[in-house]
């Protein structure tokens, strides 16, 4: 029975995800721990590529046969082929949230369900071949088209799930996913909607890997975040679903809640158009919105779960964040080493990890930090230190192109 | 707490040319860029005795298609087998223009960008009062841009949609506590999305309905622009305005009071 | 040696679309980023783009990227250097 102060609160009730480390939260989870490391060559089935930069991805086919019963339970006759990978990716976690959550599509149908989706990819047009044809004056048959209308996160998830609410699709990069759930959290405060499903999700494309190759930001070996020789990110691929529903709500339906979003900031650089202020302003400026929002202080956090993407001038600016603030004692990590950056969907796939760690009270280290940066601000765990925590309360946090950032207070509940 | 509107512009793609003082930082934006600026710079300039941005403003952006034509300009280097341009793919990634927004007019706070074929703008205008109302921020910029592609317009037309084909526009609102001032307040607003056609985001049979008539509103822009007109309207204003728009993709209400 | 110079302050202020400067009003040893032209990272890497488009001369990290870049004159030695 939770203390009457928590009555209010808005508990994680479910949590989805999938990405190169694994099909469903369990196996996640379990590939961080083990450190199993999943960085590959980029596959044909994704795409045609001379370069050589490694990246996280997934099996050609991500629907499980629970994600092509959530797809075939619509009865709107969706076709696979017709609905980008995004949309799969995003099919395939809402369906583990959902289970975990003990929800079925017709339990949401009585309630006012708010969809709330961070993504980079997922909102762009990129079929090329459409493309090719049309530029050489072709007219190619429009159904491309007609399919990235049809591809609106938010509105296919809401359609698929056969329910009303409120919707919105989050483009803020890198940030999206967390951005998604303190969205989400706002809205259920409000009561804008009775239950909110929140994440994100990004399929590789190959614009962005062009693109993020083309900013000198790739490296061609598996990140290194916070490691002194660190030479940049890897691309990953994936989505994260969290039902978020109130935590009076959940008691009432004897949900377990896995644990609560306390507070959410956001605040911008206004520094550079893709590289991040040295001095983190924005994210220092974010995290402290979030704490004030939780009501708590420095010392009530346990652990943070760090944008880390292993390029110089993140891992850089995000530890200034940190010690600008004072947030010099908990552990650090990035879990970006078994990951990947998922873009839209690392804010969601991190929340949720951080939730997991802070419910088993220790920590993995860094996967690919093998000697810290010792010039960083302060230090983060490398790959073989494990740290216990002291508390169930930590951050997850997220800085993105355009000067955007994002934290999340997450508590886990008791084991 | 009351929300008030103190500058709504539209602008449409013949504005694109900006400020001396934005000119230098905004030389390799593109047009979507550019026109949200100039919208933006519009905005904060109608705004006498407004608030100078800060830690407490926020920045919320709405667009259905995004920095389209730059996503395929890079495709076109892509599919050519050319080196992509690092500052072409930074502007195709659909909060660029949010980030150039920031910094441009230091809006400190919270930066969103969420991208809707069916109300991109009144997304962006529930997020922004919502964060006001919830005492998140003080003031908000809200902006939607639009400057669509060659593609898109050729899709249109083949599949029979271009009776009047789109231009390129922004809108941006600026919002504040009221505090003393007179003028526009949000009273009160609601967002329904249902699943539509994909061809019905083509053919936008928008409708306002406002003060007994109906506003036909037949491309992504239109409901904002002709929902700002009315907000900007001096002779003789009403005081309040109910407005309703329906479309088969769901339908907006936005209340505003005048006091 | 001057010819190149010359094509490489066109590009520069014609591809970084550089605004209120003509190439003629580009020092050989000015300073191209922070003080000078004032170009920042989104720039270098732009810059490491055109360098392999028009020179044929590949950058594979910034730190061979600052060097080269500091001045116009810094940027033409190396592509001399490096034909």
């Amino acid at each position: 029975m939770s203390p009457p102060s928590q009555k209010n609160r808005i508990a994680v009730t479910g949590m989805g995800c999938c990405c190169g480390a694994g099909t469903t939260v369990p196996e996640i989870f379990r590939n961080l721990q083990e450190k199993k490391i999943n960085c590959l060559p980029v596959p044909d089935y994704l795409f045609q590529t001379d370069l050589n930069f490694p990246a996280f991805i997934m099996e050609n086919e991500v629907l499980s046969a629970a994600g092509n019963k959530l797809l075939d339970q619509s009865g709107q006759n969706f076709h696979r082929e017709q609905l980008n990978r995004s949309v799969h990716l995003t099919i395939e976690a809402a369906a583990e949230a959902l289970y975990d959550a003990g929800l079925s599509p017709a339990d949401l149908q009585k309630k006012r369900v708010g969809i709330i989706l961070g993504t980079t990819v997922g909102c762009t047009f990129h079929d090329e071949q459409y493309y090719i044809q049309w530029r050489q004056g072709k007219h190619p048959d429009p159904e491309p088209v007609f399919n990235y209308l049809n591809a609106n996160l938010a509105a296919v998830l809401q359609a698929v799930l056969n329910v009303q609410g409120p919707t919105a699709v989050v483009t803020n990069a890198c940030a999206s996913g967390t951005d998604a759930i303190g969205i989400a959290r706002d809205w259920l405060a409000r009561d804008l909607c009775d239950i909110a499903l929140a994440g994100g999700a990004d399929a590789l494309s190959r614009i962005a890997f062009y693109g993020f190759a083309s900013l000198m930001l790739l490296s061609e070996s598996p990140c290194a975040p916070f490691d002194e020789n660190r030479s940049g990110l890897n691309l990953g691929e994936g989505a994260g679903v969290l039902v978020l529903e109130p935590q009076v709500r959940a008691e009432h339906r004897k949900a377990h809640a896995h644990g609560w979003v306390r507070g959410y900031g956001a605040a911008s650089d206004c520094y550079h158009p893709t590289t991040p202020d040295p001095e983190g302003r924005g994210l220092q400026k974010a995290l402290t919105l979030a704490l004030s929002e939780a009501g708590i202080d420095n010392e009530s956090i346990s652990y943070i779960n760090a944008h880390g993407t292993g390029t110089t001038a993140n891992d850089k600016a995000e530890m200034a964040a940190l010690a600008a603030i004072k947030l010099l004692d908990c552990p650090v990590m990035s879990t970006k080493g078994i990951t990947g950056h998922m873009l839209g969907a690392a804010g969601a796939a991190e929340a949720i990890l951080t939730m997991l760690t802070l419910a088993q009270q220790k920590t993995c280290g860094t996967i690919g930090c093998v000697q810290l940066d010792q010039k960083l601000a302060r230090g983060a765990l490398t790959e073989n230190e494990h740290k216990s925590l002291k508390g169930k309360i930590g951050i997850s946090q997220s800085l993105a192109f355009g000067g955007t950032n994002s934290a999340l207070i997450l508590e886990a509940n008791g084991p | 707490m009351n929300i008030m509107i103190t500058a709504a512009v539209h602008l449409d793609e013949s504005s694109v040319g900006l400020p001396q003082q934005c000119a230098s930082q905004l030389r390799r934006a593109d047009d979507f860029i550019k026109l949200a600026a100039a919208a933006s710079v519009e905005a904060l300039d109608m705004c006498s005795g407004c608030q100078e941005p800060n830690e407490e403003s926020g920045l919320f952006v709405g667009t259905a298609f995004g920095p389209m034509q730059t996503n395929f300009d890079v495709l076109g280097l892509i599919v050519d087998n050319e080196q992509t341009s690092p500052t072409l793919f930074s502007h195709s990634v659909f909060n660029s223009a949010a980030g150039y927004l920031a910094r441009l007019f230091t809006i400190q706070g919270s930066s969103q960008t969420f991208t809707d074929f069916s109300w991109p703008f009144f997304q962006a205008l529930a997020a922004g009062s919502g964060a006001i109302s919830s005492g998140r921020l003080k003031q908000c910029l809200v902006v939607q841009v639009e400057t669509y592609s060659d593609l898109l317009a050729d899709a249109r037309q083949q599949t029979g949609q271009s009776a009047k084909p789109w231009q390129a526009g922004a809108v941006a609102w600026l919002l504040e506590n009221q505090g003393d001032r007179t003028g526009w307040c949000i009273d009160d607003s609601s967002i329904d999305s249902s699943p539509a056609a994909a061809a019905e985001y083509l053919h936008r049979a928008e409708y306002l309905h406002v003060g007994g008539s109906v506003i036909p509103c037949f491309d992504p822009l239109s409901a904002a622009i002709a929902i700002t007109d009315l907000v900007n309207q001096k002779n003789d204003p009403e005081k309040s305005l109910h407005c309703e728009i329906t479309a088969p993709y769901g339908s907006v209400g936005l209340k505003l009071q005048h006091s | 040696m001057d010819t190149l110079k010359k094509e490489l302050k066109e590009m520069l202020v014609r591809d970084l679309k550089l605004q209120d400067v003509s190439p003629e009003d580009i020092g050989d040893d000015d300073p191209l980023f922070e003080e000078g032209l004032g170009l920042d990272s989104l720039d270098a890497v732009e810059l490491v783009v055109l360098i392999n488009k028009h020179y044929d001369i590949q950058i594979k990290d910034m730190e061979e990227g600052q060097v080269a870049f500091a001045s116009v004159n810094a940027l033409a030695d190396f592509i001399i250097k490096r034909r």
